[in-house]
């Protein structure tokens, strides 16, 4: 008779990196959608990014334990965005093409912030060793990358927006007539 | 061929459990997908913003884009596709798979006298991989990755190696 009775076989630390990696997607998403706020005074956030988020970066932490973190957050980071970006073209809350947001998930797969952040970050925590990371480390890495990539992606976004409005303003003149400040 | 092992018999384990078949399915996916994308955009490709923020007309650089992320899937696919345990009369094999197993592993089984598994994230053992450890007579310790594995896999593998001579003195209760 087979028995499980810490119940890692029948998946309790699939359970655990996916709720963690669902909430810190989903905190993440609102850390970044505040910070828009503070800086455009609008709100972005819809309902669709935060599931995206959630579910994306749930599926990602999972596929860490059985692809590595490459591979596995590649399909987390490519899942989060296609998931919102596909959610709000269906209910009409943006008009993307589907090109676009395929190109958008892939580029999150591809670049991803989860190889090389996470790699380069989380493991070098780890002391170089991720075969020896603790408990604790991986929860803490897991969630602050997951955190962070959401506030790189949102700041860049900003740095971008400005500096071409800047050179816009500088090389074509006040077109808009919206002044600068 | 050079490796003798490959002569004797062999008996390889493919790697069962459900999670990591979906998983793999998923990537396999994303690779297919990105490959017929990146063809897409090359013949029919609109303009298309990245992250809303750059726009990319030229068809091209587009096709560029995707192609470089599909073969780097792709890659990923064939490495996670190609895991397998191997036994031979005398040596279990495996081989290295970034992050996880950092080198080939080949192990003489009779000479194994202890087993433990290594849970993920559990507070106990503090990994964050699932690991079969594997002591050596002589105190050293191998460690192998089994998370693709199911339990009845595992236990596959334990009887394997006693079988071949070694855990003689340990239950194989996982």
């Amino acid at each position: 008779m087979h028995t499980d009775s810490t119940g890692y076989w029948f998946g309790l630390d699939d359970a655990i990196a996916f709720t963690v990696g669902a909430v810190a997607g989903a905190v993440g998403q609102l850390i970044s959608d505040m910070i828009t706020l503070s800086i455009t005074g609008e709100w972005h956030g819809t309902w669709e990014s935060y599931v995206g988020a959630a579910v994306g970066y749930g599926i990602g932490a999972v596929s860490t334990l059985y692809l590595g973190p490459v591979s596995g957050f590649a399909i987390g980071g490519g899942l989060s965005t296609f998931m919102g970006q596909g959610l709000q073209k269906l209910n009409g809350t943006n008009d993307r093409s589907w090109g676009a947001v395929f190109l958008n998930s892939s580029i999150s797969a591809g670049r991803n912030s989860w190889s090389a952040v996470f790699k380069s970050g989380l493991t070098k925590i780890g002391n170089g060793n991720a075969s020896s990371m603790s408990f604790g480390v991986f929860m803490k890495g897991l969630g602050s990358t997951i955190i962070a990539r959401h506030l790189v992606g949102n700041i860049g976004k900003g740095v971008f927006d400005g500096t071409y409005q800047w050179w816009e303003y500088t090389s074509q003149g006040d077109t808009q007539g919206l002044g600068w400040i | 061929m050079k490796r003798g092992y490959m002569k004797k018999q062999r008996i390889v384990i493919w790697p069962s459990s459900v999670i990591y078949i979906f998983l793999i399915f998923i990537l396999g996916l994303f690779a297919l997908a990105f490959f017929v994308f990146s063809f897409y955009t090359l013949f029919y490709g609109e303009p298309i913003k990245i992250f809303d923020i750059i726009e990319v007309k030229n068809n091209i650089v587009q096709f560029s884009i995707f192609i470089l992320i599909a073969c780097m899937m792709a890659f990923f696919f064939m490495k996670q596709l190609s895991f397998k345990i191997i036994f031979n009369d005398e040596f279990l094999f495996a081989p290295r798979i970034s992050s996880m197993q950092r080198h080939n592993i080949r192990l003489r089984c009779n000479e194994l006298i202890e087993f433990r598994v290594l849970q993920p994230l559990s507070k106990d053992n503090g990994v964050i991989y699932q690991y079969l450890e594997l002591k050596y007579a002589d105190g050293k310790i191998k460690k192998l990755w089994i998370k693709p594995f199911t339990k009845k896999q595992v236990e596959r593998i334990l009887n394997m190696i006693q079988e071949r001579g070694g855990l003689q003195n340990q239950k194989l209760h996982i």
